[in-house]
């Protein structure tokens, strides 16, 4: 089930109605309605690997337990990995056996040899990237004695598969979400609407901007070797727009219908496309993913603590380890590669935690300065996504070789490229709303609330007539594959 | 929480009153199911979505009629009589066209059959160029695939012919809808004359109104369009190479369906009035792939195309010509 489907428009108020009309503010009745409704989301997409999600959610629940009743460090030890093997071997053999056994082979044809290793005929269960590390990050903590584990398995699993962040995040930890999920929640009207809200500006982002801009994206990409130079940037840029508005709409979604239960979720994005630098730029970008390699990789690796040639390597690590999170595609690998060269001036120089706040905090425009940091960071990160778009790294490689030909010169032309137009428009329009916006949760969370209401009713549905008028033709989000 | 659901319901009203008649009226006929598709009692027809009218026809029908052949193709192939068709092939026809079909709405019904398991013992593929230009689904209400066949969500759909109702026809649909009258204003949204009759079974569309005209007073029919007929480029051209990667791959898979269902397929190309050619390398490619016995181009200069007599407009040849055609194809 889609957040943006008819689907779900029906679900999530009947969810609703039930959560605090049925339930009656009993926590555990409460609880009960989102486990279920969450695993029925679930099942609308393929209720087989329901029972892969219960069974990782049943073995991080019975091993959080063991680890902090064992009195011995090697009992600890022994549950903490039995936990982390079987999680990462399902996430292996799901997601990148085929990757592996291929590369295998092609390594070993290389060298003369044959092998004849089958693949799988497996469809990758959606979210199972994102609720193994929900389940791996809270048997750590345990570990770690960060926290104490929960017994009320109703409460876990509901930590494990709340609905809005099953199948593509944010990554929450246990420390922030379960303590929301045990606590009484009363209905909160003004957090209800701020969630309607970002679930209408979620909405917007997804099937205006990202839906529209990936029916160019895909038909430049897709045949890109017919184009020029000029046009593949634009279809480089149209990506770049397409993935934000994509990932984050589809964040500030389930941000949003959080909200309506009462819940708050990790945030994701803060206008990474108005970062001064690539440290800030990841300090901005899935923020929940990010936070999560730093603490639960990076750290465990040493951290900075053991010197720079230590520090280079913790960080190259952790973003080519996040790089292949993505997907079993050597693409990632090197997106993620080139991220952490991108980076390397920042940690070299120690200069990584400079720009701290947000852009020309408090006003309108940016110095000359800063302007050019952005721009300079943005191309960074529009180059760097080709390489997450392409189908191979040959693709990539090639994409890039027309940009830099003479051909980049000519005039841009892909097809209904008139059609486009009204698009770019409104995308410029909407990053003007989110620079106006930058130092809020999201772009549109304080505009118009002092408004007459008719004016500020107006402006909303002026939103949905956008999405009815110029929704792009639906289509899956993108880091559900992941 | 009682302030939050009256203002959320206020809020919803405007929103929901076009959906709730969009509902109710079900103007394009792709919610409810009907005895008659395309209306024969009233004075007046609605231009509907051929697509999803094919589709449906065929979803409700084919566990009872068991229909093993199929014409596919744009509107030009309406005219090609499942009757007379099955002459040649003694199976059980099904007339499964689309408006402004494309190839991927004819790979889409074939995967469509083939994923219910219906045996495709007999094709009848009607081309031209502009059918091999569509490689993903079409948009607007009239000419937006059906989600079986498609493969996309029917909230996508149902949105689209939404945007087909709301704003710009709802006042029609609504005046016929309340007043049971169709106006002449109303010809401009879709709610045309009485001038279809649709067999429910083959899927069959007669021009029964023009038929009749022509019929009676041929003279009288073609001089109301004779500027039109005289219009036509002299110059002989062809038409642009059509078949890139995406068509390749498409055309790829219509094929190898057809394979594995052992089908007995022809393809034919249009004979179009405007007398272009159909693109020769296109046309080696189709040749090869779907074999060159299997495949009539009736496309550019020739005695069909010469003759406006043999057209109901610039657009639709008539079921005479489609008659020979047959005849050709399986002497």
């Amino acid at each position: 089930m889609l957040f943006n489907s008819v689907n779900f428009a029906i679900f999530l108020p009947v969810v609703f109605i039930l959560y605090w009309f049925i339930a009656k503010g009993n926590t555990k009745v409460q609880n009960i309605i989102l486990l279920v409704s969450s695993y029925f989301f679930y099942a609308c997409w393929d209720w087989r690997f329901m029972f892969l999600l219960i069974f990782s959610t049943l073995l991080d629940y019975y091993s959080g337990i063991k680890i902090h009743g064992s009195s011995s460090h090697k009992m600890k030890f022994f549950w903490l990995w039995l936990s982390i093997i079987i999680n990462l071997g399902f996430l292996g053999v799901l997601k990148y056996y085929n990757f592996f056994a291929s590369s295998f082979s092609q390594g070993l044809s290389l060298l003369g040899l044959k092998t004849n290793l089958s693949s799988l005929q497996v469809i990758l269960p959606v979210g199972i990237s994102f609720y193994t590390f929900h389940g791996l990050s809270y048997v750590i903590d345990i570990y770690k004695d960060r926290i104490k584990p929960e017994r009320n398995f109703i409460d876990y699993s509901v930590f494990v598969s709340f609905f809005p962040l099953l199948v593509a995040g944010p990554i929450e930890r246990a420390t922030h979400l379960l303590p929301q999920i045990q606590r009484k929640r009363a209905f909160d009207y003004t957090k209800a609407v701020d969630g309607l809200r970002q679930i209408l500006w979620g909405l917007f982002k997804k099937i205006v901007i990202a839906d529209n801009c990936a029916e160019y994206a895909n038909s430049i990409f897709n045949h890109s070797a017919d184009y020029s130079g000029s046009t593949l940037v634009m279809g480089a840029l149209f990506f770049t727009v397409q993935i934000y508005c994509d990932f984050s709409g589809y964040s500030d979604i389930a941000l949003g219908t959080a909200r309506l239960f009462g819940m708050e979720l990790l945030r994701n994005f803060a206008f990474p496309y108005f970062s001064r630098d690539i440290a800030e730029f990841w300090r901005r970008w899935h923020i929940s993913l990010s936070s999560w390699f730093k603490d639960y990789l990076y750290i465990p690796l040493g951290g900075s603590k053991d010197g720079m040639m230590k520090k280079i390597r913790n960080t190259f690590i952790i973003f080519i380890v996040s790089g292949f999170w993505h997907g079993a595609n050597w693409t990632f690998v090197v997106w993620g590669f080139l991220n952490a060269l991108y980076i390397m001036p920042s940690i070299i120089f120690s200069t990584n935690r400079v720009n701290m706040d947000s852009v020309a905090k408090g006003k309108y425009f940016p110095s000359l300065k800063e302007f050019l940091a952005i721009g300079l960071t943005f191309s960074l990160t529009v180059f760097a996504w080709i390489f997450f778009r392409a189908i191979n790294v040959k693709h990539a490689f090639s994409y890039i070789a027309e940009i830099f030909s003479s051909s980049l010169f000519s005039l841009p032309y892909y097809p209904d490229m008139e059609k486009s137009y009204p698009i770019i428009l409104i995308t410029a329009i909407f990053f003007a709303l989110e620079w106006l916006g930058r130092e809020q949760q999201f772009a549109i969370a304080t505009l118009g609330k002092k408004w007459y209401a008719p004016l500020r009713w107006a402006m909303y549905y002026a939103i949905i007539v956008l999405i009815y008028w110029l929704g792009g033709k639906e289509q899956q989000f993108i880091y559900f594959q992941f | 929480m009682k302030k939050f659901i009256i203002r959320i319901l206020l809020f919803s009203l405007p929103l929901i009153a076009p959906l709730f008649l969009y509902v109710i009226m079900d103007p394009f006929k792709v919610i409810y199911k009907y005895s008659e598709q395309i209306n024969t009692e009233n004075n007046y027809q609605i231009t509907g979505n051929r697509d999803y009218q094919s589709t449906q026809l065929f979803l409700w029908n084919y566990k009872e009629q068991n229909y093993n052949s199929f014409i596919l193709g744009n509107s030009r192939s309406m005219f090609y009589q499942a009757t007379t068709w099955n002459k040649y092939i003694q199976g059980n026809p099904f007339h499964f066209n689309a408006s402004s079909e494309t190839i991927f709405g004819i790979l889409g019904k074939l995967r469509l059959l083939d994923t219910l398991n219906v045996d495709i013992k007999n094709a009848l593929i009607i081309l031209d160029a502009s059918t091999l230009q569509g490689v993903q689904n079409s948009s607007g209400h009239l000419f937006i695939k059906h989600p079986a066949v498609s493969n996309e969500s029917y909230f996508a759909f149902h949105l689209e012919m939404l945007k087909g109702f709301y704003p710009k026809s709802t006042f029609a649909y609504a005046d016929l809808f309340f007043t049971g009258k169709r106006k002449d204003y109303m010809k401009t949204y879709g709610i045309i004359d009485n001038v279809w009759k649709h067999d429910m079974i083959s899927n069959q569309l007669t021009y029964y109104k023009y038929d009749e005209q022509l019929k009676n007073n041929p003279n009288q029919y073609y001089a109301d369009k004779l500027d039109l007929f005289n219009k036509r480029d002299t110059v002989h051209k062809v038409s642009d190479k059509t078949i890139l990667k995406k068509q390749d791959e498409i055309l790829k898979e219509v094929y190898s369906i057809l394979k594995k269902h052992n089908t007995s397929y022809k393809v034919i190309i249009n004979p179009l009035y405007d007398q272009v050619k159909f693109n020769p390398t296109d046309l080696s490619y189709v040749n090869k792939l779907f074999g060159e016995k299997n495949v009539y181009d009736f496309s550019g200069v020739n005695s069909i195309t010469k003759d406006y007599h043999n057209y109901y407009e610039l657009s639709h040849y008539r079921p005479f010509v489609c008659d020979s055609i047959l005849s050709v194809v399986y002497k």
